[in-house]
């Protein structure tokens, strides 16, 4: 049993390895990623057994304490990588047997919260959030404010190019339509004081 | 909220370690070496206990997850729901893990009853740290709330963040209660234990801290059904059992002591 245990915690450390490699391979890698803390945890149970037995018969201890150290340092890793990378091969797997619609990023999250916020919010809920920067904004506040919305075409512009049309490739300004932005300054522009 | 703590490089793939996954195990070792400590102490068969031990992880993580596909399945109109997204509830390994302590215990000749409350401060223990994974997951979250301590999910891999919106940190409130009620099975000395006395308590301990938790969490994988969330009910019945098995737990005790 002992050695048994031993076999069992290097298989699952195997199993974790193959999880972790090939995650993004549709089934093989959940199944990896899924039976590694399940070999991890039947080595635990193996060795208890041994540990068990070789107290009450007088044996040596070794082998079985030898079989539950590799179980248990086997499991550590293999639950981490079921719990992260086997329910992301699993979401992977589930994409390939069923590919989405096109719809908005918070449509894989089942969980969504049931009530509506009900505070004056800026952030609508199919959209991804927004990251408020550190310090903008203090418990109590009302969250930040969404970021405005792009400007809309100037008069006389289409919204999108024809089918049939040539694209320029940088359409001039309608007369009295904004400027466009300045651009950034470079890495090696320094900022007026 | 932190859904990933870390990068791994493996062979030149790199891979994130997620925060739920890590506290989850860390809270699952600590749960056993408590466990463990407090048999050896007992002078139990170590050995005994740690593969009773690995029996009910096993067999509380199947009934978990049992529980999450069938509410899943029971909330969608799918049966297959789960095999796209994964998911954990906690009530579902409760069953499933007393029936293999049960059954583990009576294949190595261990008292069950006494395993069970030499293992409930761990549990709770354990219990408070997998919460603290909810929490940096972004699972199991709070309804709006514009209080001053109100956590603001924004990581896109977080279910809080969508919509991003300040919530109760209930995952927070409930692991402040286990911790609560883990310090209170610890330092606490009981009477007599080996009679089911504390798993018990504790489990009607659990089933009040839980049902006022559903009262602010907003997250609708938990599954409605009469307007009650599966947890809610299931802690109604639980704390139901509870009371009624402690009462014949202490009218023994009184029996007993009497004699």
């Amino acid at each position: 049993m002992g050695i048994g245990s031993i076999t069992l915690g290097a298989l699952s450390l195997l199993c974790a390895l193959g999880g972790v490699v090939l995650s993004m391979v549709p089934f093989l890698g959940a199944m990896l990623a899924f039976l590694s803390p399940v070999l991890a945890l039947m080595g635990i149970i193996l060795g208890g057994v041994a540990l068990s037995r070789a107290r009450a018969e007088g044996n040596s201890e070794g082998l079985a304490i030898t079989g539950l150290v590799t179980s248990i340092v086997a499991f550590v890793p293999s639950l981490l990588v079921a719990l992260t990378c086997g329910l992301c091969s699993s979401c992977w797997t589930g994409l390939v047997l069923n590919p989405p619609d096109a719809g908005p990023p918070g449509a894989i999250f089942p969980d969504a919260g049931l009530t509506p916020y009900p505070y004056p919010s800026s952030v609508p809920a199919s959209s991804p959030p927004a990251v408020p920067p550190p310090g903008t904004w203090a418990p109590g506040a009302p969250p930040p404010a969404a970021p405005p919305p792009p400007a809309a075409p100037a008069a006389g512009l289409p919204a999108s190019p024809e089918p049939n049309s040539v694209p320029s490739p940088a359409p001039a300004p309608a007369p009295g339509g904004l400027p466009p932005p300045p651009l950034p300054p470079g890495p090696n522009v320094r900022p007026a004081p | 909220m932190h859904p990933i703590l870390t990068e791994v490089t493996l062979f030149g793939v790199t891979r994130p370690i997620g925060g739920y996954g890590a506290a989850v195990t860390l809270g699952l070792l600590v749960t056993a070496i408590v466990l463990g400590r407090a048999a050896h102490r007992a002078r139990l068969d170590v050995g005994a206990t740690i593969a009773t031990i690995g029996y009910a992880t096993m067999a509380g993580f199947a009934g978990a997850f049992l529980l999450f596909a069938v509410v899943e399945a029971l909330r969608t109109g799918d049966p297959l729901a789960v095999r796209d997204h994964g998911g954990l509830v906690f009530y579902g390994a409760v069953p499933t893990s007393l029936l293999a302590v049960w059954l583990a215990a009576r294949s190595f000749a261990l008292p069950w009853l006494r395993i069970l409350d030499l293992g409930v401060p761990g549990l709770a223990l354990g219990h408070a740290l997998g919460r603290i994974g909810c929490f940096l997951g972004g699972c199991c979250f709070g309804a709006p709330w514009d209080g001053p301590w109100a956590a603001l999910a924004t990581h896109p891999l977080a279910a809080s963040a969508h919509p991003s919106v300040p919530r109760h940190p209930v995952q927070l409130y409930e692991s402040l209660g286990l911790l609560a009620i883990a310090a209170f099975f610890t330092f606490r000395r009981p009477r007599i234990v080996g009679d089911g006395g504390r798993a018990l308590g504790y489990l009607a301990a659990y089933a009040v801290l839980r049902l006022g938790i559903e009262q602010l969490r907003d997250d609708a994988v938990r599954g409605l059904f009469a307007g009650l969330s599966t947890s809610t009910l299931i802690a109604l019945a639980s704390l139901a059992v509870a009371l009624f098995f402690g009462h014949r737990v202490r009218a023994a005790r009184r029996a007993r002591s009497a004699a």
